[in-house]
């Protein structure tokens, strides 16, 4: 089985090197981009990720509007959409949930977290660790 | 200073003799680790000396709190993800097949520790019970004072809701209070919680159909583990289920158990269940 | 007029605690520690609030702290840290706080991207007051936490 692959959404790049640690000491290949815009190019440019793990708050187009975009988009449906961000409000959280996105991760977070949700969606076995 | 090998059997002792929880040699950093906020807030330089003026100046209030503390772990919120999923789609439909609607399910999460897993199987037959009139009761136990306390509250930190808990779940069934997450009451009316050490003789209660004890037994020797086996079937009903961590079997240790594959999770089921409920070996 | 709200310090204390926690060295790193209030620390990274509570948070510490802070988060030895890797940690560090502090504030409210200054400028936060203030010491270099609220009534318009 090929490796999957995971795309690492967020303007910091030290937030990014911390999930590229986590996502990619389970496994998976990685590819980043600093804000929504860039994410959709290389989605576009392929290949598509199997799950884009994305923060809200970014310049340019934010998290949440990616995500709407990429739901807007039948040819990527396989893309697992989790949201890793600061937003902690319920209500922040249901526009995520109802925008499209599988998961929700609040920042900060223990790389546990994001193996077990990884393990909720499906995409690693329930115990992996990163 | 270091723990000397005096103070660590002495912590040893005392863990064991309150939980039945074997500490075995070299797990002195456990010790050191775990007990460091104790000894903070008592002021005393160092664990080494926070045990020794306890080996000094006995104190029941102090020896709860350090059993406490090397007893209770960090858990999650649908914890290794498979024995849930066995139970909302074998187990449940299982038991509810042949049985009334009036008839509640009696479950037992036996080590709760803060409440994850009855609250998440609370969640699971919120899902499962929604369009039925069929009710469940889940008692949750556990040797913690402290562990349980938390528990009934029902209310979680950021970080301990970050931990597998599916968002979907989260916005339900939870609502936010300043830094934390309080469980709802629909979730939490289902659960009632009891301190309870797995080695006494009677158990809490009996007539359960479903006992989750998971990464319990790996702390007790093989004695206790059978002790703990045999209460737990006198507490089951006779077609009833038992849910054990992945590391962990009846085999070797009561042999009266059968395990049934589903996936990747075995789950236990006693042999001859009346005999072990009237006290009898077979 | 209404008493504005503020968030609690122990909040404050906690959220900030989880950040240290979860991502500069957890058990093993030495402890946050309350420390006696210094000057205005080298760095500031700050983040403002606005909608139905309007303020900033501003997370601060010395040159040192913010070094090792960015060396922790980006896997890259001290020698080697550009000044946008530092403005990019300490930036992401306040929006973690930040963004977490909003939620205990009423809503619904937006989070900016964080503006960070390093080399003591000082910060000009206009038409605002400090509300809580979090001293600490971390590795032995000073960090802080504070909290400034709106002194203008943007969200009512009530006259004063």
């Amino acid at each position: 089985m090929s490796q999957m692959l995971a795309l690492v959404v967020d303007d910091s790049r030290a937030m990014r090197m911390v999930l590229r640690r986590i996502v990619g000491g389970l496994g998976f290949d990685v590819v980043e981009a600093a804000n929504g815009q860039e994410a959709m190019e290389a989605v576009e440019a392929g290949p598509i990720p199997d799950i884009a793990l994305v923060d809200w708050n970014m310049p340019v187009m934010d998290g949440l509007e990616f995500v709407t975009a990429v739901r807007s988009r039948p040819e990527l449906r396989g893309v697992t959409l989790m949201m890793v961000t600061t937003e902690s409000e319920h209500g922040q959280i249901v526009r995520a949930l109802a925008a499209g996105a599988h998961e929700y991760v609040i920042k900060p977070f223990t790389p546990d977290a994001i193996a077990e949700k990884l393990a909720l969606l499906g995409l690693v076995p329930a115990g992996s660790a990163p | 200073m270091a723990l000397t090998a005096a103070e660590f059997d002495f912590v040893r002792r005392l863990v064991y003799r309150e939980s039945a929880i074997v500490l075995s040699p070299g797990k002195e950093y456990l010790v050191e680790a775990r007990l460091a906020p104790l000894t903070r807030e008592a002021a005393l330089p160092d664990v080494s000396a926070f045990v020794a003026k306890l080996m000094q100046s006995p104190d029941r209030t102090a020896e709860a709190r350090v059993v406490d503390a090397l007893t209770t772990n960090e858990t999650s919120w649908y914890r290794d993800g498979s024995p849930f999923e066995v139970f909302r789609s074998t187990v449940l439909p299982a038991i509810i097949a042949d049985r009334p609607v009036s008839q509640p399910v009696r479950i037992w999460s036996a080590a709760c520790s803060t409440g994850q897993e009855p609250y998440t199987l609370s969640m699971i037959l919120n899902e499962q019970f929604a369009a039925t009139s069929r009710s469940a009761e889940i008692l949750a136990t556990d040797l913690s004072d402290e562990a349980l306390a938390r528990a009934r509250a029902g209310r979680y930190s950021q970080l301990e809701i970050n931990r597998g808990l599916p968002a979907a779940m989260l916005v339900k069934h939870f609502r936010r209070e300043g830094i934390e997450w309080v469980v709802g009451d629909a979730i939490r009316s289902r659960v009632s919680f009891r301190k309870y050490n797995l080695t006494n003789p009677i158990p809490p209660s009996t007539g359960f159909d479903v006992v989750f004890l998971r990464n319990v037994l790996i702390y007790f020797d093989a004695e206790t583990r059978r002790g703990v086996l045999r209460r737990i079937r006198a507490a089951m009903r006779p077609d009833a289920w038992l849910f054990l961590g992945a590391a962990e079997t009846t085999i070797g240790i009561d042999e009266d158990w059968d395990r049934v594959v589903v996936g990747r999770t075995s789950v236990h089921r006693a042999r001859d269940p009346l005999a072990a409920a009237a006290g009898r070996r077979v | 007029m209404t008493t504005p709200v503020l968030p609690d310090t122990y909040d404050v204390e906690q959220i900030v605690g989880d950040v240290f926690g979860s991502f500069l060295g957890g058990d093993e790193a030495l402890p946050l520690l309350a420390a006696p209030s210094t000057g205005d620390p080298a760095v500031a990274a700050c983040v403002s609030i606005t909608g139905g509570w309007s303020g900033h948070v501003v997370f601060a510490c010395s040159l040192p702290a913010s070094r090792t802070a960015a060396a922790l988060l980006l896997l890259t030895p001290e020698d080697q840290l550009a000044d946008a890797d530092i403005a990019d940690a300490v930036g992401e560090l306040a929006n973690m706080i930040g963004g977490n502090i909003k939620s205990l504030l009423p809503g619904p409210s937006v989070l900016t991207l964080p503006l960070v200054n390093i080399g003591g400028a000082t910060l000009h936060l206009p038409s605002s007051a400090e509300a809580v203030r979090l001293d600490l010491t971390w590795q032995g270099e000073p960090v802080r936490v504070s909290v400034w609220a709106s002194t203008t009534d943007t969200q009512e318009g009530t006259a004063r």
